[in-house]
């Protein structure tokens, strides 16, 4: 289901957002959800709150793998490309130095690491998010910007029933929320 | 060259002495980075840093041999020992390298080693003064400890140069010290409460977990600073070839001195590294012990190949009396920190 989709869908499929003002409300609210069997919450807070990643059971990711295959991509290239132009393609005499200078080769070589390692690990991260995302329906809620910069979001995408929805306001309210908005549906 | 025997055993006492004092002063810059960058992740590694550095009266003492030496070691108090075709370089250098300006400026990086240890020592953490003197401390430090190695181990040849050396012993000091705290942390059986002291914050505890991984990202950092250090120092000779330079790398990589080339590479960049770069790895404690073992054995091989390629730089040479310095220094070092970490009572 697409985001618009979402949005202009009954409201049994209706987004639920709630603020917080600290990260340990936002957590104790998230608890008090979990209790009660809401599954797919969402977290968007303005830094890195560590205790979110087990409560919503996400595992690390893979970006480290993928960067350390893209460094050692940018390695092997960037030595190959040096080997190749001068020892194979085009060696020069340069004050008697040997052709395939192994501690000059190194400097480059190191930049193509960090090169190839950066640059496969934000691609990959581009693909795995879905960026560039320009718009998302939480965009909407006025205030919602607060979460880059001091307040402590949470979403649940969807619910089973109207009832479900209105416990689920009612346990965020009663674990501190500032608020809580209503995306889509009636 | 015949090497008397008196320069051999100053030779392995200087290489011992510059292995320790290294790890000393590195632990002494630690606790002074934390203070100016706020760093809250050093907290509970600081009394053991706190530890090291309370050794510092103690290892100045340890100085005086080699201080009292020095027409002994150092080829440059007597002209006649250095090679014809260089003679004039290093006459040239007599306003620096001369007897009593040498004791004279070994005395002054001393005392200011003692004085700051002991302030440092003599405050508790949330000491506002912390932050001033960690400032004046850290550029003091920075100058005394690169003329320090300059004169003690760099003049060994006296015609050669490296303006990197300072950085070198330094970045090797910090690496070794934060090794040290990480084998004597969580040296022992994993999972029990820290073994050193009922004193020391517990560093096992679960709720250390963080500071686990601060040290282990640490330690992976300054391995690789000093393999960038390390590197630095080479290309630069490399690449531009100069009889002056070249000869102190030729005589450790196309002599029977490679293998300890070999060796501190390895055991302070490539294995720390590769032991090192997982995410669980860094919060390991075994990983994290065997790899500060392994960081500590490599950082005095490391230190024996800047000493002592420079008295015998023709071959390999061990000595009986590079393990008896080393144990000596070493010991002593030990024995003294603990001595002076310990409650009054159980002096006495």
């Amino acid at each position: 289901m697409t985001d618009l989709q979402l949005l202009m869908a009954g409201p049994s499929a209706s987004r639920l957002l709630a603020e917080f003002q600290t990260p340990e409300e936002m957590l104790s609210a998230i608890d008090a959800l979990k209790r009660e069997s809401y599954h797919d919450i969402e977290t968007f807070t303005p830094y890195d709150v560590p205790d979110v990643d087990p409560r919503l059971g996400y595992r690390r990711p893979k970006l480290g793998l993928i960067s350390g295959i893209g460094g050692l991509t940018g390695l092997i290239l960037a030595y190959g490309i040096q080997w190749w132009a001068n020892v194979y393609s085009y060696p020069v005499n340069a004050g008697g130095r040997p052709a395939h200078a192994a501690p000059a080769f190194i400097l480059a070589t190191f930049e193509g690491t960090i090169v190839g390692a950066a640059v496969s690990a934000f691609v990959a991260l581009f693909v795995w998010l879905r960026y560039p995302r320009p718009w998302a329906p939480e965009d909407e809620v006025e205030g919602f910007e607060r979460s880059t910069i001091d307040r402590f979001w949470i979403g649940i995408p969807s619910f089973a029933s109207e009832r479900d929805r209105d416990h689920a306001i009612d346990i965020a309210s009663r674990n501190g929320a500032l608020r809580t908005v209503k995306l889509g549906g009636a | 060259m015949i090497v008397g025997f008196w320069q051999q055993v100053l030779a392995s006492y200087l290489f011992a002495y510059i292995a320790v004092l290294s790890i000393v002063l590195g632990a002494m810059l630690q606790i002074m980075i934390s203070h100016l960058s706020g760093a809250r992740w050093f907290e509970g590694l600081r009394p053991l840093a706190v530890r090291i550095v309370g050794a510092m009266p103690f290892v100045a003492i340890l100085a005086l041999p080699f201080l009292l030496g020095v027409h002994l070691l150092y080829p440059w108090a007597d002209l006649a020992r250095i090679p014809p075709d260089v003679r004039d370089v290093v006459a040239r250098k007599h306003a620096w390298l001369n007897i009593p300006f040498f004791i004279a400026r070994g005395v002054a990086y001393l005392v200011a080693w003692c004085v700051i240890a002991e302030l440092i020592r003599r405050r508790d953490e949330n000491d506002p003064s912390m932050r001033r003197i960690s400032a004046i401390g850290i550029i003091v430090v920075g100058l005394t400890l690169t003329f320090a190695s300059f004169d003690w181990v760099m003049s060994l040849e006296p015609s050669w140069y490296s303006t990197v050396y300072g950085v070198y012993v330094f970045a090797g000091g910090i690496l070794a010290s934060l090794a040290l705290m990480a084998f004597v942390t969580y040296r022992g059986m994993p999972n029990r409460s820290s073994s050193v002291d009922p004193n020391l914050p517990d560093l096992r505890a679960p709720e250390s977990e963080r500071q686990k991984a601060s040290l282990g990202k640490l330690i992976f950092t300054f391995a690789i600073f000093w393999a960038y250090i390390w590197f630095s120092q080479y290309i630069v000779i490399w690449i531009g070839n100069l009889p002056s330079e070249v000869p102190w790398y030729s005589s450790r990589t196309h002599t029977g001195w490679v293998a300890l080339t070999v060796i501190a590479v390895l055991g302070q960049f490539a294995i720390p590294f590769l032991a090192l770069i997982g995410y669980t790895a860094k919060r390991r404690e075994r990983v994290l012990a065997l790899t500060g073992a392994c960081i500590l054995f490599a950082h005095v091989i490391d230190n024996f190949w800047l000493v002592m390629p420079s008295v015998f730089p023709t071959s390999f040479h061990v000595s009986w009396t590079d393990a008896a310095a080393i144990l000596l220094v070493g010991g002593l070092t030990i024995y003294a920190a603990r001595a002076r970490s310990a409650p009054r009572s159980s002096i006495a």
